[in-house]
């Protein structure tokens, strides 16, 4: 009935507030956990060696349809492209794709891929003997660079699906040329500003 | 006002000189009054703004603003009527009503509720500069998708900071609504007897302390991406951008009900009021408003259908998504079954309540059809959605807001207002409004996609339409301004009970009522408890 009661209750009701702040930050982990069960986000693809791949245990009764897309972040000045079309491949075969990076600029830059797998569903069947991804590549001007990657289907890939298709995209990491790219972006507003 | 402190009244204190009352006051009326005007302003701030963007979509082709620019305004408009029109007008009617309507004194906390609202005008005001920085205002939506939202210019910090503010405001606000109706409640004013409007306010205050800080914690991982290195939404370190859009939501979602329960408050009062009828199945309305809130929290990925998600997650938030169209349907029901063989007048309140009932339910209905997938992935991200929100927050969130303004008017300021100018301004708006965004469904579906300065020449017609009535509803909301200053000026004298129906202990109050009111408790008996 009292306004001290009230101001009692606002201090409890104020761990609310908090606790939802820090429900927030935790969904970042459980989000990690989502995609690691689901294989969102390519989360699902495991690394394996290609001793562990038995030759006998290949279901050459199933084709699966294999797309290789390429991309570059934001303008990062490197050509990008699979040299490996679309292929069909066996489920429990290993098979190599091939793909080459070119730094088109005049400048040295560090760059890193990241990938993911389309339909998400697969990339839990989804294993790679060896892959360029995650590691950091260093390119001088004009260099060029080519990345096998080799991967594997499990047998067990449910039957719905037909195709699957591995996505890279290049995501710069060099800090020095960073500065640069904001710089830029700002004489891009000036310019809009200018015109109007 | 000052004066008065020499006349004796009924009050032992000193009645306190203007900066005294308005900046240091506590009262609740003059909070509420306070949050109330500030609001008016900023509509109108944020009107100019949506002035800015349906002139230079009138025609294609750019003719008045540069893209950037158009983008902060979208931007802008958003963040101006969500965070300071329809939020602080709910906690303005909150803090008048409240008090008057439980029986209570004031709120639990008026130290806290002064704050709460001076918190307001500052965080707009690094809200607004932005537009003057070098770079511009925030362009990246309302929404603050990243990666779009990094690429802000000085303008970011600006923008992370105003909404962490905003958030502590409104917090706060909530905060103490719950308190005051926890713990101040007038004796025999049971939870069951509180008007609807005490009801929907609790449900909101709730929705409020839970979503807003998880809000607060996805801009400030913008603001740590940005300046300090983590990749919570940066791919290149191993973040996701799409995270940002789940936690967004997960405050979204509950937004929009944080905006639209309070509205749904004032309607069930009006409606009865002018029926001259209880309110139809006034427990139902108390759970629907519940299981509303309660169900917010589990949909919210139905603005991401295009993301890319697992189909059973696509599936779940489909259904979950249309079950809450059950509720909302029952309250609908509850309105029209208490307007159903009432003895009906239709004052301005009344006309806005009545047209929000009919016209949120469009946009209800344009919700399910974006609320089933495969179809949302056709609507999203075209002016089909942008229909959908206009529609239940402009025909459903300000119109009830016009409709408690013109109700509770006559009680606040002790006069009726001018009741010819009000039905003009509830004509113009209810034809214009109609003008403006019925046509921005055919546009949607057509494929016209929103956020754009320019779009192609087949949807030029419509958006000439649209654009029209885009400036008339915006010249019509001059009226409501000539109304409320002429009813705080003069006019008729209001009487106690100012509308023969209106049943509730604020109308046992005088018109207006003094300063302080209920000091000793009021007699709560079945007659004048709800509606
Ligand atoms: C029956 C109830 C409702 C349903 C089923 C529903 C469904 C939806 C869906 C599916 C979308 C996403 C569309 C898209 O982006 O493709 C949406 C957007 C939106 N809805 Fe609703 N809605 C409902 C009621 C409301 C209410 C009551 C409000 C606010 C008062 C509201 C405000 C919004 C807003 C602001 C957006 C757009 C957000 C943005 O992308 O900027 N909706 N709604
Ligand atoms: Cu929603």
């Amino acid at each position: 009935m009292s306004a001290n009661q009230g101001k009692k209750m606002a201090l409890k009701l104020a761990l609310i507030p908090v606790a939802m702040f820090g429900f927030g930050y935790a969904l970042v982990p459980l989000y990690d956990v989502f995609c690691d069960l689901t294989g969102l986000g390519g989360r699902g693809v495991q690394q394996t060696t290609a001793d562990q791949i038995d030759p006998a245990g290949v279901d050459r009764s199933r084709q699966i349809k294999m797309e290789y897309l390429t991309s570059t972040n934001g303008d990062l000045p490197w050509a990008f492209k699979s040299l490996t079309g679309t292929t069909r491949i066996h489920p429990g075969a290993l098979n190599e794709a091939h793909f080459v990076v070119e730094n088109t600029s005049d400048e040295t830059i560090v760059g890193r891929a990241i990938y993911n797998v389309s339909p998400a569903e697969a990339s839990i069947y989804l294993s790679k003997t060896e892959c360029f991804c995650y590691t950091e590549q260093t390119l001088e001007p004009g260099e060029k660079l080519e990345m096998p990657m080799r991967f594997v289907i499990d047998t067990e890939l449910p039957r719905k699906i037909k195709g699957v298709t591995l996505s890279y995209t290049f995501f710069e990491t060099s800090d020095s040329r960073g500065d640069k790219a904001a710089k830029k972006t700002d004489d891009e507003h000036a310019e809009a500003g200018s015109r109007s | 006002m000052s004066e008065a402190a020499i006349h004796h009244d009924d009050h032992h204190e000193h009645h306190p000189g203007f900066i005294q009352r308005w900046f240091f006051g506590t009262n609740h009326k003059d909070i509420g009054t306070l949050y109330l005007l500030f609001s008016l302003v900023m509509f109108f701030i944020g009107g100019a703004m949506a002035m800015v963007i349906r002139l230079e979509l009138f025609q294609p082709g750019l003719q008045f603003v540069d893209p950037q620019f158009f983008n902060s305004m979208t931007t802008m408009h958003a963040l101006v009527m969500i965070f300071g029109v329809v939020m602080p007008a709910a906690v303005g009617f909150a803090n008048w009503m409240i008090p008057m309507m439980i029986g209570a004194p004031d709120m639990a906390l008026p130290r806290l509720n002064n704050w709460s609202f001076w918190i307001l005008p500052f965080a707009f005001t690094l809200l607004l500069v932005t537009l003057f920085l070098p770079g511009g205002g925030p362009a990246g939506g309302w929404t603050m998708y990243p990666p779009l939202m990094l690429q802000t210019g000085d303008a970011f910090p600006f923008v992370i900071f105003a909404v962490h503010f905003l958030g502590f405001s409104s917090v706060m606000g909530a905060i103490n609504i719950i308190a005051t109706v926890f713990n101040m409640r007038a004796p025999g004013m049971t939870f069951m007897k509180l008007p609807l409007f005490v009801w929907a306010w609790i449900i909101t205050a709730f929705l409020l302390i839970a979503s807003i800080p998880v809000l607060a914690g996805a801009v400030t991982m913008l603001l740590t991406d940005k300046y300090f290195g983590t990749s919570f939404f940066d791919a290149a370190g191993g973040g996701d951008p799409v995270m940002f859009q789940h936690i967004f939501w997960f405050f979204g979602h509950p937004e929009v009900y944080i905006l639209i329960l309070p509205a749904f408050g004032i309607v069930s009062q009006v409606i009865p009021t002018f029926s001259r009828k209880p309110l139809f199945g006034y427990e139902s309305m108390v759970y629907a408003t519940a299981a509303i809130a309660f169900m917010s929290f589990f949909v919210w990925a139905h603005h991401m259908f295009t993301v890319g998600m697992p189909l059973a997650g696509e599936l779940f938030f489909m259904y979950a998504t249309m079950s809450i169209a059950v509720p909302t349907g029952v309250k609908i029901f509850n309105w029209l079954a208490t307007m159903w063989r009432g003895s009906l007048t239709f004052e301005t309140p009344m006309l806005f309540a009545v047209a929000f009932v009919l016209l949120f339910s469009i946009g209800g209905f344009s919700g399910l059809m974006l609320g089933i997938t495969p179809a949302d992935f056709q609507y999203h991200d075209t002016y089909f959605v942008v229909a959908h929100f206009h529609y239940v927050l402009v025909t459903g969130a300000v119109f009830a807001l016009f409709a408690g303004a013109y109700y509770w008017l006559p009680k606040w300021t002790g006069h009726m207002y001018n009741e010819t100018l009000g039905k003009w301004h509830f004509w113009l708006s209810t034809i214009s409004v109609n003008v403006l965004f019925f046509p921005q469904h055919f546009l949607g579906l057509a494929g016209m996609p929103r956020r754009i300065p320019d779009y192609a020449v087949q949807f030029t017609e419509w958006n000439m339409v649209s654009s029209i009535g885009g400036f008339v509803f915006g010249l019509s909301q001059l009226l409501f301004v000539v109304v409320v200053i002429q009813c705080i000026r003069g006019g008729a004298k209001a009487t106690n009970q100012v509308w023969e129906g209106a049943h509730g202990l604020e109308w046992t109050l005088p018109s207006p009522p003094p300063a302080h009111t209920f000091t000793t408790p009021p007699k709560v008996t079945d007659s004048v408890a709800h509606s």
